[in-house]
């Protein structure tokens, strides 16, 4: 999911990073007050989950956590994924500092979207909690990854094959995540209910 | 609902990890085999393998094997080599491979020094992971000093 340095052409790179810039921009005017605290949590827990892989016969795709982000801190999911991909590229070479841009941008606004989407499903009971729960997943997961497939094909490569691996590898990593969505959605409403309220 | 749990948290536990691809060369009996991982130690099969000359001339191509690895035998010429690898979803790795110097080398040609060189699934540097931390935890609260001055002076 992280892009190597050198596979996109310049003006995508460029492009990502003018569309992070402005994300984070927004991001980080509704982080003002008390998401901050949260933010930091949910960079600490995006910039681990990412080292956690799991095992799919093709290949191996690891947690991304990014819908969990788009839900609870909204836009504020820009500047978060931004804090977090940075450290990985720095620290673990994953993806590069000049495609910063366009990783940010592709994790961050399917998150934005799902947690948009799926909000008023999350804050309901039964089957449309758990709905969102991995709807949100889903979303955030599937929807990086096609935009990742979107820009290889921009940049030359065939579409559908990628697109088709996205799905393969990371379907599996999506319903693993829409699990402990689930899971920790359900604490966070009977024990934190105002998390999931007003994030706009 | 237990059970649930507990099959979540094995998943997380699950050790592997990787998204990034390294590149490792060697010479063995007069061909040299690039041989592919990701950090975890799984080869990366069937990863797109182009070797070019240092001014960017394509001299071959090829795809990885099962095993992640790609021998050839280099141009006598050749030099400096430039090795690029394309394992698929915008993972890319880069080396240059000088056969004149790992010639020279005392230990030249033994592919098992690659073998060992070759990344364990150790897992993640739990050094680095902290130090991560670290900074997410020292950056937003840098952020927050940042608010709360602002409306302050507000």
């Amino acid at each position: 999911m992280h892009v190597s340095e050198g596979v996109l052409p310049l003006w995508e790179v460029a492009l990502g990073w003018g569309l992070t810039a402005l994300g984070t921009a927004v991001g980080l005017k509704k982080l003002e007050g008390e998401k901050l605290p949260l933010a930091a949590l949910l960079t600490a827990l995006f910039f681990v989950a990412s080292l956690v892989h799991v095992p799919v016969g093709v290949g191996s795709a690891h947690l991304l956590f990014n819908g969990l982000l788009g839900l609870l801190l909204g836009w504020g999911a820009f500047p978060a994924l931004l804090v977090g991909l940075f450290l990985q590229a720095v620290l673990f070479q994953f993806g590069g500092l000049l495609v910063l841009g366009v990783n940010a941008f592709n994790m961050a606004l399917p998150a934005v979207l799902a947690g948009r989407l799926f909000r008023n499903w999350i804050k309901e009971e039964g089957l449309k909690f758990y709905a969102g729960a991995f709807l949100t997943a889903f979303t955030a997961v599937l929807g990086s990854g096609l935009l990742l497939a979107l820009e290889l094909a921009l940049a030359g490569e065939e579409f559908l094959t990628d697109a088709l691996l996205v799905l393969a590898l990371h379907l599996p990593t999506a319903a693993a995540e829409g699990l402990v969505y689930a899971f920790l959605l359900k604490f966070l409403k009977k024990n934190f209910p105002d998390l999931l309220e007003e994030n706009r | 609902m237990k059970k649930l749990l507990t099959a979540a948290l094995l998943l997380l536990l699950l050790p592997a990890w990787a998204h990034r691809v390294d590149l490792f060369l060697a010479e063995e009996n007069g061909s040299l085999v690039v041989w592919a991982f990701y950090p975890d130690g799984t080869p990366a099969k069937g990863a797109k393998v182009r070797i070019l000359t240092p001014e960017g001339k394509l001299l071959l191509e090829g795809t990885t094997d099962r095993e992640g690895k790609f021998t050839f035998s280099p141009p006598a010429d050749a030099g400096l080599l430039k090795v690029e690898l394309y394992a698929g979803l915008g993972h890319k790795a880069e080396t240059t491979y000088s056969l004149k110097e790992e010639r020279a080398r005392p230990s030249a040609g033994v592919l098992n020094q690659t073998a060992a060189a070759r990344p364990r699934p150790a897992g993640p540097d739990w050094q680095k992971v902290f130090c991560g931390l670290g900074w997410i935890f020292g950056l937003f609260g840098i952020l927050s000093l940042v608010y709360g001055r602002r409306k302050g002076a507000a």
